[in-house]
Formats: C-alpha cells, sequence, structure tokens
C-alpha cells in the first residue's frame, strides 16, 4: 500500500479496492474462466463466435438454477444428493398432468408443486428425525428414481396435446439473451439479495458457521434449515420444468447421469466450504460457468464426451486446491 | 464391579438371550437382522424358489461386487475418510484387464495389473486428500471423473473377450465344491477384514485415526500412514470386484459401474457406520449388503416391475436411517 | 450494595433429570439488581444444567422461574432473550467467518424497510457498544481475527445489544491471562452500576472474592447454601462444595532423587525462546505460567507435536523433532491439556482407550491378543480405581476424573521414564484431583520423572520438588525446592508488569 503512494487521494482508495478485491475468492474463479475462455478462443475457432456463448448459457440454466438451492442448503451445512432424481420427477409429472388434464397450466403447477413436497419431506426427516442430510438425500436419490421407474415403466412420456407455447419458452429470447437464462439471472439475483441483505440471509451463514451460537441466540434453526430443503428441492423442480421445455417429453432418466455431482462439483468449485458457513452466491454462478463452458469447449473441439469428464474432475482439484490456499492467505493478512 | 460381564443377571442361557435381545433392539446390526430375516421368512413362504441353494447363491453371487468394496469402504469410513471413485474403476480396471488378457493370454498378469490400478488409483486418492488437504468427498468425486474418462479414453468400444482362457471365466461363474466362487471370494474378503478390524492393532489404529486424529498422533499412530492404506486397501478391493464383475460380463465395458459407489457407500451407511469416523461395523455391513441383494432378488421372484428394486434401495435406506437416528435419540446418544 | 426489592430473577425448587441422573433435584437462586451472584460447585453439581434451564435450551421436570416478580416458561433460547436474559458461555458462541457486527447483533439484525439488514445502524451501534467496553476496533472484521479476550468482550457487547439485565457468565476467565481478567472485572463492575444482575459461574474461589457479592454452592444437583462472601470463609466453600473436609489434597513425599532423564537445551519453537529445563528420576518437576505464557505450548514442543529447534534428550539419548513416536518409544510421555480434543477416542470403550499406546504389546504379528489385553486394563482400572460399568463401555459416559484417570492409565501401560502432565486436574473434580496428585506421588517414588505445566498456582505449590516459572515464552524464575517458594514471589514472576495480585 505504501508503493501507491500520497497522489490522488480518489485514484489510491479505488486502486487499494482493486488490490482488495483481487485477494477475493471470486476475482480469482473470474480470472479462472476467463483463461479457460481465452484458452478454447486459441485452441477452437468455432468459439469466437458470439452464438456459442448464448447458447451455453441457455444450456447451462437448469444447472445455475438447481445451483441456487444447493448452495444455500450447503452454507448452512446440510445437503440434498436427490436433485438429479427431482428433475425426472418434475418431467414426469408435468407431461402426464398435460396429456390428463389437456391444461398447459395445470401441468406447470403440477410440475413445480413436487418440489416444495419433497423438499418438505427432506425438512420433515432432517429437522424433526434428526436424520443424516447426506444418507437421506442418497436415499430419497434411489427412492425418487425409482418411483418414477415404476410409473413410466421407463417410457418417456410424449406430450400428447404438443404444447409449443411450452417449448417455445427454452427457445425464446429476451433481447439477445435466452429466456432460460433470464430467469435463472433474475432467481440469482434475488437469492443473493436474501443470503446478503436480509437476517434470513445471515441466519443461514450463522447456522453453518456455528450453529449453536446461532441457536442459543434466539435463531429458529430447524424453521430455517426445513425452508431450505423446500427452496433446493423447488430450484431442482425448476430446472426439472426447464429441460421438460427443450424436449417437450416427460423424461424417467432426466437427470440421471450425475446431474447432483456435477452441480454440486460448481458450487464447491465457487467456494462453498462443504462444512457449511462459507462461500458466496456469485462463486457458485462463476464456478457453474466454468465447469460449462470447459465442457461446451472440448465438445465443440471434438474431444470424446466423457474425457470431458477428465478435464472437470482436475479442475475440481485445482479448484478446491486454489480455496484451500486462499484461506491460508487470508489467515495470514488477517495477522 | 469391574468384572465386563457385570452388567446382566442370571447364567448361561438366560444371559445369552438378554445379550441376544440387546443386540437385536438396540444395535443397527439388530435391526437390520431383523428387517432381513423378516423379509427372508416372507419370500420363503411367497416363493417356493426362494429359499433353494441355487437362489441364495444366485443372491449372494450379484451381491458380492458391492459387497467386496464395501468391506474396504467400511475400513476407509471408519478410519475418517471415504472413496466416492469406486464406480468409475468398475469400468477402467474392466477394460484395461480386458485388453491385457487379449494381447497376453497371461491371467496372472491380468489379474496383477487390474490389483495395481487399484494401488495406484489409491495412492492419488490419498495423495490428493491427505497431503493437498482436500476433502475427502471433493477429491475422490473429482477423481470418479478422471477414472471414468480414463476409461473412455482408453477404448471408445466395449472390449470382447478373445483370450478364451477357461479359468478367467470361472472367477465370476464358476463352482468350488458347489459354492460359486463369488461367494468364496466374498465370504473370504469378509472373514479376513472382519478379523483385521476387531483383532489386529492395524484395526484398531483405524478406529482410533477416526475417532481422533489428533489423539492418534500424540499416542504414537503413522496417522496419514494408517489412513493411506485405508484409502489403497478401498480401492484395490473395488479392483477385485472389477475383475470379478468383468468375468460375468465376458467385456470390458467403459460406462459400466455408474451409482456402484452410491450403492457401495450407502450399504455401509446402512450397516451402521458413522460418515464422522471412528465407529462402523463391518457385520453391519454385511446384513446391509445382504438386504438390498435380498430385495433385488425377491422383486425379481415376485414378478414384480423390476424397476422396484431402484425405489425400493431408496426407501430401505431412509427406512434404517430412520429407525437409527429413533434409537439415537432414545438413548439419548444424539 | 443493593437495596432490598424484588428479585431480578428468582428460581424455585428447579429440577431436572436425565436418563440414568439426577442433573437437579430442586434448588433455589436468586439474583438482585445490581448484584454478582456468584454460583459454585463441583463438576456435576448441575451448575451447567441450570445455566441451561434459564438460557431456554432445556426445560426443567419442576419449579418456577420467576423474572421480575412474574412467572414465566421458556420453551426456547428466543423466550428468554425475550426477557433480556442472556448467558455468556464458556465455550464461545460465536460464528467465526460472520463480522464482529453480525456476531453482536445475531438472531436480532437491525433492519431497515422490506426487512433488509440496516448495515450503517448495524455497524454504529456496534461501535458504540464496543467502545463502551473499552474496544476500539472496526466492527466488519469477522471474529477470527480477534483474541480469545476481544472475543469475550464480543459476547459482552452482545448482550448489552439486547439490553440484557440479567447476564450469566459461565467460567469467563478460563481462557484469559491476569490483566484480561481485571478488565473483565472492571467492565463487570460498570454493569452492575447500572443495575444489571450478573450470575457469575466459576470453580475459581479467588475470583469469587474479587467480584461477588454473594456466593451459592451447588453439591450433587443441590442446593447447599448461600452467604454473602465477605461473612464466607475460603475453607467453608471448600467443605461445601466437596462435602467433606480435603485434608491431603496434595499428598507429596519426599523420593530419592535420581540421575537426570529428561534434559531440554535452548528449546524454541511456537513462542518458546530458548527455554532449558531438565528432570531427574524420582522427582516431580512444575513449570508453572499464565494464559498465552507459552507453557502448554512447551509440552508440544518437547513430544515433538509442534516443530522446535534445540535439543531433547531421554537417558542421554536424542529424540527426533516432530515424532511423537520416537518420543514414545524412547520412554516419554504426555497428557495434554484438553483432554477431549487430543486425548479420547470418545466412541470407543474405555479398554481401547486405555490400550491405545500399548497395543502392541499384547500383540504379535499384528494380532491382538484380546485376553492379555482385557488382563491389562483390568488391572489397570482396578489400580486406579477407575469408575466404569465394564472395560467395554464407552469412555463418553465416564466422568471427566474417570476419562483423566482411564489416560494416565494408557501411560501407566507404557513403561516410561518421564510423563508430562499439561494441566493434570483441569475441570476434574477435587476427589479425583488427590488421587491423580498420589498417582504422581507413587510414579515419583518408582524412579519415574514427571515434568507438570500448569497454570494453576495451588496446584504447582502443592505437588512440585522444584518449579520453573515461564514468562512470555522464556525462564522468568526458578526455585529449587517448593518449601523455598511464596505465592508471592511465583506470581510476580509469572506476571508481566508488577501488578496487582489477587
Amino acid at each position: 500500500m505504501a508503493v501507491l503512494g500520497k497522489g490522488n487521494s480518489g485514484n489510491s482508495v479505488l486502486a487499494r479496492g482493486l488490490a482488495r478485491w483481487l485477494l477475493t475468492r471470486e476475482a480469482g474463479l473470474l480470472i479462472l474462466l476467463l483463461a479457460v475462455v481465452v484458452l478454447f478462443w486459441i485452441l477452437e475457432p468455432s468459439t469466437r463466435q458470439q452464438r456459442v456463448y448464448w447458447d451455453l448459457l441457455r444450456e447451462i440454466s437448469p444447472n445455475l438454477i438447481a445451483a441456487i438451492g444447493v448452495t444455500m442448503l450447503m452454507l448452512a451445512g446440510e445437503f440434498d444428493l436427490s436433485i438429479g432424481s427431482m428433475l425426472a420427477v418434475t418431467s414426469v409429472t408435468t407431461v402426464v398432468v398435460f396429456n390428463g388434464t389437456d391444461s398447459m397450466w395445470l401441468g406447470v403447477i403440477a410440475g413445480l408443486a413436487t418440489g416444495p413436497i419433497v423438499g418438505s419431506i427432506h425438512g420433515y426427516l432432517v429437522t424433526r428425525q434428526k436424520m443424516n442430510s447426506l444418507v437421506t438425500t442418497l436415499g430419497s436419490l434411489f427412492a425418487l428414481r425409482g418411483m418414477v421407474y415404476v410409473y413410466t415403466n421407463k417410457t418417456p412420456i410424449v406430450d400428447e396435446n404438443g404444447f409449443y407455447d411450452f417449448q417455445d419458452a427454452y427457445y425464446n429470447n429476451l433481447g439477445p439473451a435466452p429466456l432460460p437464462f433470464v430467469l435463472a439471472i433474475i432467481l440469482v439475483a434475488l437469492s443473493l439479495i436474501v443470503l446478503t441483505q436480509t437476517e434470513f440471509g445471515r441466519n443461514i451463514y450463522a447456522i453453518g458457521g456455528n450453529e449453536t451460537a446461532a441457536r442459543v441466540s434466539g435463531i429458529k434453526v430447524n424453521l430455517i434449515k426445513f425452508i431450505l430443503f423446500v427452496i433446493c428441492a423447488s430450484s431442482a423442480a425448476i430446472s426439472g420444468m426447464i429441460l421438460t421445455m427443450q424436449t417437450g417429453t416427460g423424461y424417467f432418466d432426466s437427470g440421471s447421469s450425475g446431474f447432483e455431482l456435477i452441480v454440486i462439483a460448481g458450487v464447491v468449485l465457487g467456494g462453498i466450504a462443504l462444512s457449511g458457513g462459507k462461500g458466496s452466491l456469485v462463486g457458485t454462478v462463476l464456478g457453474i460457468l466454468i465447469l460449462g463452458m470447459t465442457a461446451k469447449g472440448l465438445r465443440l473441439m471434438g474431444v470424446n464426451t466423457n474425457m470431458q469428464l477428465m478435464v472437470t474432475g482436475s479442475i475440481m482439484i485445482l479448484a478446491v486446491f486454489m480455496h484451500s490456499f486462499h484461506d491460508r492467505i487470508s489467515i495470514f493478512r488477517k495477522r | 464391579m469391574l468384572d465386563s460381564s457385570a452388567d446382566t443377571s442370571g447364567t448361561g442361557i438366560g444371559k445369552f438371550l438378554t445379550r441376544a435381545a440387546h443386540w437385536l433392539l438396540h444395535t443397527q446390526e439388530g435391526v437390520l437382522f431383523f428387517i432381513v430375516a423378516a423379509i427372508w421368512v416372507f419370500l420363503t413362504i411367497q416363493s417356493p424358489v426362494f429359499f433353494t441353494g441355487r437362489n441364495i447363491g444366485v443372491l449372494l453371487s450379484q451381491v458380492s461386487m458391492t459387497a467386496i468394496t464395501a468391506v474396504g469402504m467400511t475400513i476407509l469410513l471408519i478410519s475418517g475418510e471415504i472413496d466416492a471413485s469406486v464406480g468409475s474403476m468398475q469400468a477402467f480396471v474392466g477394460v484395461v484387464v480386458m485388453s491385457v488378457l487379449n494381447s497376453t493370454s497371461n491371467l496372472a498378469l491380468g489379474i496383477v495389473v487390474g490389483l495395481a490400478i487399484g494401488v495406484a488409483v489409491g495412492l492419488i486418492n490419498s495423495l490428493i486428500s491427505l497431503r493437498l488437504g482436500i476433502n475427502s468427498l471433493i477429491a475422490t468425486l473429482a477423481m470418479l471423473s478422471i477414472v471414468r474418462g480414463a476409461a473412455f479414453g482408453f477404448t471408445e468400444a466395449s472390449i470382447q473377450n478373445t483370450h478364451k482362457i477357461p479359468t478367467f471365466t470361472e472367477i465370476g461363474n464358476g463352482f468350488f465344491l458347489g459354492v460359486p466362487w463369488p461367494i468364496i471370494f466374498f465370504f473370504a474378503v469378509f472373514l479376513i477384514f472382519y478379523f483385521v478390524l476387531s483383532r489386529t492393532t492395524f484395526g484398531r489404529f483405524v478406529h482410533a485415526v477416526g475417532a481422533n486424529p489428533e489423539a492418534a498422533t500424540l499416542a504414537g499412530i503413522p496417522v496419514r500412514l494408517v489412513k493411506m492404506a485405508g484409502f489403497v486397501l478401498t480401492s484395490v478391493l473395488a479392483a477385485f470386484s472389477a475383475i470379478i464383475l468383468l468375468s460375468r460380463l465376458n467385456s470390458g465395458q467403459n460406462g459400466i459401474g455408474a451409482g456402484f459407489e452410491l450403492e457401495a457407500i450407502g450399504a455401509v451407511l446402512l450397516g451402521g457406520t458413522s460418515l464422522s469416523g471412528g465407529e462402523g461395523s463391518m457385520v453391519g455391513t454385511f446384513l446391509a449388503v445382504l438386504l438390498l441383494g435380498t430385495l433385488k432378488n425377491g422383486i425379481v421372484l415376485l414378478d414384480i416391475n423390476s424397476s422396484w428394486q431402484v425405489a425400493v434401495t431408496g426407501l430401505i435406506i431412509i427406512i434404517a436411517v430412520l429407525l437409527d437416528a429413533r434409537r439415537r435419540r432414545r438413548l439419548g446418544q444424539d | 450494595m443493593p437495596s432490598v426489592q424484588k428479585p431480578l430473577l428468582q428460581l424455585t425448587g428447579i429440577a431436572k433429570a436425565f436418563p440414568g441422573t439426577k442433573a437437579l433435584k430442586g434448588v433455589d437462586f436468586s439474583l438482585r439488581a445490581g448484584e454478582v451472584h456468584a454460583l459454585i460447585g463441583e463438576n456435576g453439581a448441575g451448575k451447567s444444567t441450570l445455566i441451561k434451564i434459564i438460557a431456554g435450551l432445556y426445560q426443567q421436570d419442576a419449579g418456577t422461574i420467576e423474572v421480575e416478580g412474574k412467572k414465566v416458561a421458556f420453551h426456547s433460547p428466543a423466550d428468554s432473550l425475550e426477557h433480556r436474559i442472556k448467558v455468556v458461555y464458556q465455550e464461545l458462541d460465536l460464528v467465526p467467518d460472520l463480522s464482529i457486527a453480525e456476531n453482536v447483533f445475531l438472531g436480532n439484525l437491525p433492519k431497515k424497510a422490506l426487512r433488509a439488514v440496516d448495515w450503517q445502524a448495524l455497524y454504529s451501534r456496534t461501535s458504540e457498544l464496543l467502545l463502551d467496553l473499552g474496544l476500539d476496533i472496526d466492527p466488519e472484521v469477522p471474529i477470527s481475527a480477534l483474541t480469545v479476550a476481544q472475543q469475550q468482550l464480543v459476547e459482552i457487547a452482545r448482550a448489552l445489544s439486547r439490553q440484557a439485565q440479567i447476564i450469566i457468565m459461565d467460567e469467563p476467565t478460563s481462557a484469559l491471562s491476569q490483566t484480561e481478567i481485571e478488565s473483565l472485572f472492571a467492565v463487570i463492575r460498570r454493569l452492575q452500576g447500572r443495575g444489571v444482575g450478573v450470575m457469575y459461574v466459576s470453580h475459581k474461589l479467588d475470583e469469587i472474592y474479587a467480584i461477588a457479592d454473594r456466593v451459592t454452592v451447588f453439591r450433587d444437583g443441590e442446593h447447599i447454601a448461600t452467604e454473602a462472601v465477605a461473612d464466607t470463609r475460603h475453607k467453608d466453600l471448600v467443605t461445601w462444595m466437596v462435602g467433606r473436609e480435603v485434608k491431603d489434597l496434595y499428598p507429596r513425599s519426599p523420593a530419592v532423587r535420581g540421575d537426570v532423564l529428561l534434559e531440554v537445551d535452548s528449546l524454541s519453537g511456537g513462542n518458546i525462546e530458548n527455554f532449558s529445563l531438565n528432570v531427574h528420576a524420582g522427582e516431580i518437576v512444575a513449570v508453572f505460567g499464565l494464559m498465552g505464557s507459552g507453557v502448554h505450548n512447551l509440552g508440544r514442543l518437547i513430544f515433538g507435536d509442534m516443530p522446535r529447534a534445540g535439543s531433547v534428550r531421554l537417558s542421554g539419548e536424542e529424540i527426533q523433532a516432530q515424532s511423537p513416536m520416537d518420543a514414545i518409544r524412547k520412554g516419554l510421555g504426555f497428557l495434554t491439556e484438553n483432554r477431549k480434543s487430543d486425548g479420547l477416542l470418545l466412541p470407543l470403550s474405555v479398554k481401547d482407550n486405555i490400550t491405545l499406546v500399548s497395543v502392541n504389546n499384547y500383540a504379535n504379528l499384528m494380532v491382538i491378543n484380546g485376553q492379555e489385553e482385557r488382563r491389562a486394563t483390568t488391572d489397570i482400572i482396578k489400580k486406579l480405581s477407575i469408575k466404569t460399568p465394564g472395560i467395554a463401555q464407552r469412555i463418553r459416559y465416564l466422568s471427566g476424573g474417570n476419562q483423566q484417570k482411564s489416560l494416565v492409565g494408557r501411560w501407566l501401560l507404557e513403561d516410561l521414564k518421564v510423563l508430562m502432565f499439561s494441566e493434570p486436574t483441569r475441570g476434574i473434580d477435587v476427589g479425583s484431583k488427590a488421587e491423580i496428585y498420589r498417582l504422581m506421588d507413587d510414579m515419583a517414588h518408582q524412579g519415574m520423572g514427571i515434568l507438570v505445566l500448569s497454570t494453576e498456582l495451588p496446584e504447582v505449590m502443592g505437588i512440585a520438588d522444584r518449579i520453573i516459572i515461564i514468562r512470555q515464552g522464556k525462564s522468568a524464575g526458578r526455585w529449587i525446592s517448593r518449601q523455598e517458594a511464596n505465592e508471592q514471589d511465583l506470581m510476580t514472576a509469572a506476571t508481566v508488569q508488577m501488578e496487582k495480585v489477587i
């Protein structure tokens, strides 16, 4: 700081602010994201078109939305592994109600309602019955998927009415921006305000940071956790709805290829601590974008779809290592 | 007063019955035993096929892969770590071993290469978790992706058996004294590591490093080395499972084993092993694997839509954890 | 002194049972405005249960709570806070990654329209509260950047932020230095002047004479006495707490001093600089220092649990740095000051805890001989009279004293030359204390060397043959024998400035 000298004080405040920001987790992630973009820009000419990025944002929207709920829940120190199966529950419910009632809106409402229902069950089991959330939601990952299999007999359910408005919602744009991405950004912004500017949001951090402290300070820990389980399953239901719009079918295997792992990977990459209480939603968004951009770039380069997994895994280790390094630096800074 | 058996009154059979009742009612193992027994009785009544040597053989052979991996996983979880990469190991070891066998026709070499992959992946897992200090759940989830990627990188299609070594086919499908080999492997692995965990100093150290790593360090126990052994053991047993699976499928498939890690970890947790380390039960794991296998078998025998398998697996995990949570609260263990 | 009026807080006939134990058997307690009322008792006396009932964490089975003469029922911490009662817990209940301000107003953040947090008000009000307590610090700094003493003040600021009229302090000084304790007392006196009632829970009798107006003693969940502190003798308090007169707390008898066993030469590391000491066979040597003096680090450095410079020799053999394993192999044992975090394996049995270090002795090719192990364990349990229903009992269900004895037993099974005790009797009852001291004496008589690292002056004076003072990581005085040391001199040597000694 001494290097900045006396000079123009306005400038130095700005520079100091920038310097401080550069030491944050989010700055590191943003630089990583830019590095990934630049790398593909150099390696793969097709990524030099603007369209590629709009497509990426459209495709990544379900992950972003599901990651909001997962982030909030993990900040409070709890988990939901069942979000992949939730996608299928929502998808199948929506199209079944389409066909049964011939009403698009009833279908959408029914599909979205599966979120709060499943979330309430999780919330009840964890807060009332004191069950470990990781194992409980591992159980419901199987239970929900299995019920979808049983109900559909593993056949996709076709939308007999062909609700094109429904499918268009996925492919339409608002200005240049894809509609699903607009929705994702709105939800992210709202959640960010809740997390940083309301007492409810701050209490989530308090619970994750020290649950006993939160409890003895009169914070209603169980109620907040219950609400978070509902929010998490609901955000997964919204993701499921968007994926259903994309194909127009109720798909029993929606999200079965490790959706929960990809989302949790993005969240952890974004700097949310597994033990709760630490991290920001901005980090999560960047984490999801980094993983999405990497996968997309590799796909465009024609790299074996599954080789992408290898790269994703390596990036995850790198990022978590970066975070632990960052933690050490910030402790050093404090002293 | 100081006698360990002082808490029970009566003698001989009475004492035994008191203890058995305590085990049944107050432990996770007891609860599982009760559920398994009930389902076995039910299935025996419902289906004439269930309680036949042949069917039990099929049932146990089918669960042997999960069981062998779960044995390693039990030890690893008790030591306070976890390995989520075992699912992808099924694919990677499978494709590599099959191609080694095809090109060399040397069974011993193939098996050694397979187990060596287990050692290598286990070492990498422990390096990332213990040296870089990354939470092992995250580290091995990343490895799950990496190893799966390696399997796809190794081959784009499945690798068929062109070597036709008869002994290789025996591993997953043959019999010894009328008992299928996979069951013999399963029971042998289970018994060996049950003994290791409960009767050896290594087993004691595994419990200690999981219960309190700092206390273990101060007691002169090489904490990292013990945990590393746990990682390597789990990975090697996962590789062994993969070889049995390979023999049963008779081809190396790069997509196999998705969700296998959830099944193995789920079984261990269902068996009463704690996620926080230091506590666990090999017998519980055994019973949990048996329970999951019985459910699958019963669904087939009763001619129920096979999709129920997945749903019932999930419901059983939830019910067992629910019962455990209630039991803990009743005993005030929180 | 407080005038006679309705008490702020009146507890009558409070009872609470847990599976297997009756924690409180109908106790009374009252607190007046502007009063400091101390509550003392051994571990297991029911102090913490009572605090938790007042805080709304537990509900009493019987009895009534009245606040300012009105009967109240607490179903949750929120109910208790509602009546302006705030507990300052022994284990600080702060959220490390949140800012000071957010911690002060935790669960009670100032809000603007639309339930948004009013950050400006939050920070300015926090600054005011902290300045009032004499802490000039940026309220946006995270809690994890503060010292323990500063965190304690944040806890008190938290109580003030809720305009608490009843503040309950649970062993507030256990991690504070002498100077910090003094400033805490100054804060308490200011609160007192404002009419706040303070319930002061402690086991340090000196502090009670320094700060409290009245004192209440609990024993085994029962109310024993409530007296004005000025009228109570030290001896009476001890007798009430223990239930009998403790005559021979320190049974040290002279032993034959043998060869030098442990030689520590120019040891540095942590905040320790250039520290030397030695321990002979048959001798109990104590290092005394205040909190933060480095007295606890000393043990970790010698044992090799922290990186160090300098040499540590046992019977002339050099012990490798950073290898507790090597230290143990050469005959050095170490009981740390944190029984729970560094010593006990809570999920495991009494037997597994006791034989943790020595299990190799009963094993052949790694296979444990169960019979031999059980026999060794049973012997130790008998020898140390550890109270447990059986060797398979999980150690988490034993009392603090029996847990500590089990940890001593862990080292007795090894063939040790020197055993180091860091805070040998922290948090255990007087009865167990006397037994631990007796064990030390026995070990010394059998030719072992004992090194005690302690912040408890009476303990050091009572048990040690030689005393070394540590201050700010450096040696600050040595007494060749216990007889020539007096409390005043030791305290003065251990304290940085020459300040008033309690």
